[in-house]
């Protein structure tokens, strides 16, 4: 019992009612923002159907009324219309990786609030009159589309690095990888929120389906206008700690009866910690410099390979489970709830385990590697959604679990390392260049693995040969990172410092029986 | 001295948008009038033809130039039953589908003509058509097609068609099945139209979206959150 009431107050300590709404607000920032990128998956059948005339041929008549029936012409056939919506994904992520780049640079340069309230606006219009509008007033034209989504596809970008930057402003090194962890399901109750709405309004017609969810999402932009603090600074708080010693001296067994700490907060004056009251930031890092931050580099390209994996895996399922199993496509949705379940608890233990450890690379590195043989299991399984779904969690713990990690927990630790703490805003820049750079590899995984199916006429079992190739690969780019990190561990210290004594006492008893062969 | 200008532009679009009225208004009793006058008919209705036995037959019926007319309703005058034979009609007279008017037609008689070809579109919408009579040419064949009619009379100047089959019936199921139903529209026809609550494009769209409270429910919770929020938070950011 005291020990709850000892944990309640810990936790009161920590955390202010700031970070409550701070991790509430981006959460559903983030979730909003997805929902509206699932709108466009969950009706692209009906929006397909709204675009080409009903089919006929020789046997089968053409329906009148025309007005009714074969009015709109945009394309021929449904078959038709699917290598378009295929361009407009394909458009939407490569627009979508270059806007991380210069999202991250825009957050850290202005106020990230400002910059996630415009980018949630601004892609609520663009969503409405992309769904909406074009409807209302029956205007259905390629390339307009084609122009709409590129415009989404950069005023999307600017959420993840604004949202990653703000918890990592506000959640400190120590608790980072579980609360990020957790932090990471927004995506997807995104999708699930989505959806939901979907399927509550498409009766009465798809152009409601986006009027909802994007008009969702503006009012979530005007709300985080109003109510985000993006910074403890902006409200007289003490930035969390990021460097590994000073992480010792808060751990949680430090501190006194009354649970104050040295970073109890709204108690400014009797602290060490210089608290400033000022609005001036540091001045934001420039790209290049980013880039050349130790650690950037690896991560970056081995969330390349990973969010590579992750998104063909997503892409190809249906086409997988209908040609392996005969199973409908909509099994393949309900099957990769259980891949994000698995994707989120991995997460949250994988971060929970490396905020103890406060080391994030052996733990990414060892759940990749038992990634193989998830995956290889995944690829073996038999005829039963339940087997299957299990599966699916598990390589979802796997994958999915380092995925997240890579993407928020270690983003911040990346963009708030010792090497530039407190001289340069770096948080935004870092994890736009790392998820920027895992966009570009997704947009490569869309194009390569229809290209392996279909132009190299190749089994299924080596779309799954290539996953475990490019997970591999994701961790040999990390390789570097971990032997830093493992030679920096304590309990590597330790076992160095042993071997050290231990040759030290070999040493002087070989000097000895010397002496005493001489004498 | 504007004044007699404007009283003349006044005139001027009196008598035009009088014209226009009457051309609107008078254009389709025009068009009826007009078939059965056809000033390519050399000659009257003949005695013996189908169309002049139907109209002796009944009560109410009137012989009219080349139609028989139901002129029993004083406002409309109904033409029934058409005889266009040996009025040198061609493929040309029926690109304007000039029948289209006549929805209440029975009985249509095309015989020495130099039409190639009749389709189903020429005659759309004549549910009540049931019979026909068009020359044996080489491709003409009544409207429709074979599975159109239930009777077909053929010798070497005419082909008789009569009794329109139920088209919906030979094409059951074409309608998609939820959403519309199908209804008889001419020899060979149909059309699908959308079922009760159904509207817009391929029928897709069901029941009114509630915009006004859905906004309004939004609206009101989106000024309440941000002011709640703007209240805990944002109130002390101190700016520089």
């Amino acid at each position: 019992m005291a020990s709850i009431g000892r944990m309640w107050r810990q936790l009161k300590t920590k955390y202010s009612i700031y970070h409550v709404f701070v991790f509430l607000l981006t959460f559903f920032s983030y979730a909003f923002f997805h929902a509206t990128r699932k709108t466009f998956s969950n009706i692209k059948t009906t929006i397909s159907s709204e675009w080409t005339p009903q089919f006929c041929n020789a046997t089968e008549p053409c329906l009148r009324p025309e007005k009714i029936w074969m009015g709109h012409h945009l394309f021929d056939s449904s078959s038709d219309a699917e290598p378009f919506l295929g361009w407009l994904d394909s458009t939407f992520l490569i627009s979508y990786a270059v806007g991380l780049y210069i999202s991250g640079i825009l957050g850290d340069r202005f106020d990230m609030r400002k910059v996630l309230s415009l980018g949630m606006c601004l892609s609520a219009v663009v969503v409405f009159v992309f769904g909406c509008l074009t409807e209302w007033v029956h205007l259905y034209s390629q390339p307009f589309y084609i122009i709409l989504f590129v415009l989404n596809g950069l005023l999307q970008s600017t959420a993840w690095p604004c949202v990653v930057a703000i918890m990592g402003n506000w959640f400190g090194k120590s608790t980072r990888g579980l609360v990020l962890g957790a932090w990471s399901a927004c995506a997807s109750v995104g999708n699930i929120i989505g959806a939901l709405l979907v399927s509550q309004v498409l009766d009465y017609g798809y152009e409601y389906a986006f009027l909802v969810t994007s008009a969702v999402l503006f009012a979530g932009g005007i709300i985080n206008f109003f109510g985000l603090v993006p910074s403890p600074k902006d409200v007289g708080l003490p930035e969390p700690e990021d460097g590994d010693d000073d992480d010792d001296s808060v751990s949680s067994g430090d501190e006194d009866e009354t649970g104050v700490t040295a970073r109890t907060p709204l108690v400014q004056s009797d602290t060490d910690s210089p608290v400033t009251f000022t609005q001036t930031r540091p001045q934001a890092i420039s790209f290049f410099q980013a880039v050349c931050l130790p650690g950037v580099i690896p991560y970056s390209l081995s969330y390349a390979c990973l969010k590579l994996v992750n998104y063909s895996f997503f892409f190809w399922l249906p086409f997988y489970l209908h040609s392996q199993y005969g199973w409908k496509e909509t099994v393949a949705d309900e099957i990769s709830i259980y891949y994000d379940v698995g994707g989120i608890i991995g997460g949250m233990i994988g971060g929970y385990l490396s905020d103890r450890m406060k080391k994030r690379a052996p733990t990414v590195v060892t759940m990749l590697l038992l990634a193989l043989p998830s995956l290889w299991g995944y690829s073996a399984s038999p005829n039963n959604k339940t087997i299957n779904a299990v599966l699916m969690a598990v390589a979802g713990f796997f994958i999915g679990g380092p995925a997240n990690l890579i993407s928020s927990a270690i983003s911040a630790d990346l963009g708030r390392q010792d090497l530039i703490k407190g001289n340069s805003e770096a948080l935004s820049t870092v994890t736009g260049i790392v998820d920027g750079t895992g966009s570009v590899g997704a947009s490569i995984g869309q194009i390569l693995v229809p290209l392996l199916h279909k132009q190299l006429h190749l089994d299924w079992h080596w779309v799954f040969y290539f996953f475990m190739l490019m997970t591999l690969m994701t961790v040999v780019c990390i390789l570097p990172m971990l032997v830093r990190e493992v030679r920096s561990m304590k309990c590597f210290l330790n076992y160095q410092l042993r071997r050290q004594a231990a040759a030290l006492v070999q040493d002087t008893h070989r000097t000895d029986r010397q002496h005493s062969l001489n004498s | 001295m504007a004044n007699p200008g404007r009283s003349f532009a006044t005139l001027l679009l009196f008598f035009v948008s009088c014209q226009w009225c009457l051309l609107l208004t008078g254009g389709q009793e025009d068009n009826a009038l007009s078939l059965c006058q056809l000033s390519s008919c050399r000659s009257p209705l003949v005695d013996d033809g189908v169309v002049y036995t139907m109209c002796q037959d009944r009560h109410g019926l009137q012989v009219w130039g080349r139609c028989c007319v139901n002129v029993t309703d004083t406002t409309h005058n109904v033409t029934i039953g058409l005889d266009l034979s040996g009025c040198n009609i061609n493929d040309e007279f029926f690109k304007e589908s000039p029948l289209l008017t006549l929805t209440h037609l029975q009985t249509l008689v095309l015989d020495n003509n130099p039409i190639t070809v009749l389709s189903s579109e020429d005659v759309a919408g004549l549910t009540e058509l049931n019979y026909i009579s068009v020359p044996t040419h080489s491709n003409c064949s009544c409207p429709g097609g074979e599975e159109a009619w239930s009777q077909h009379i053929r010798t070497v100047n005419t082909t008789v068609c009569v009794e329109q089959t139920s088209t919906c019936t030979i094409y059951d199921g074409s309608c998609p099945a939820t959403s519309s139903h199908c209804v008889e529209d001419g020899p060979g026809l149909f059309l699908c139209l959308c079922n009760e609550g159904y509207y817009g494009y391929k029928c897709l769209r069901q029941g009114t979206f509630p915009m006004s409270a859905f906004l309004a429910g939004l609206g009101s919770s989106t000024v309440v959150a941000a002011v709640v929020l703007w209240v805990l938070q944002r109130r002390h950011v101190k700016t520089a």
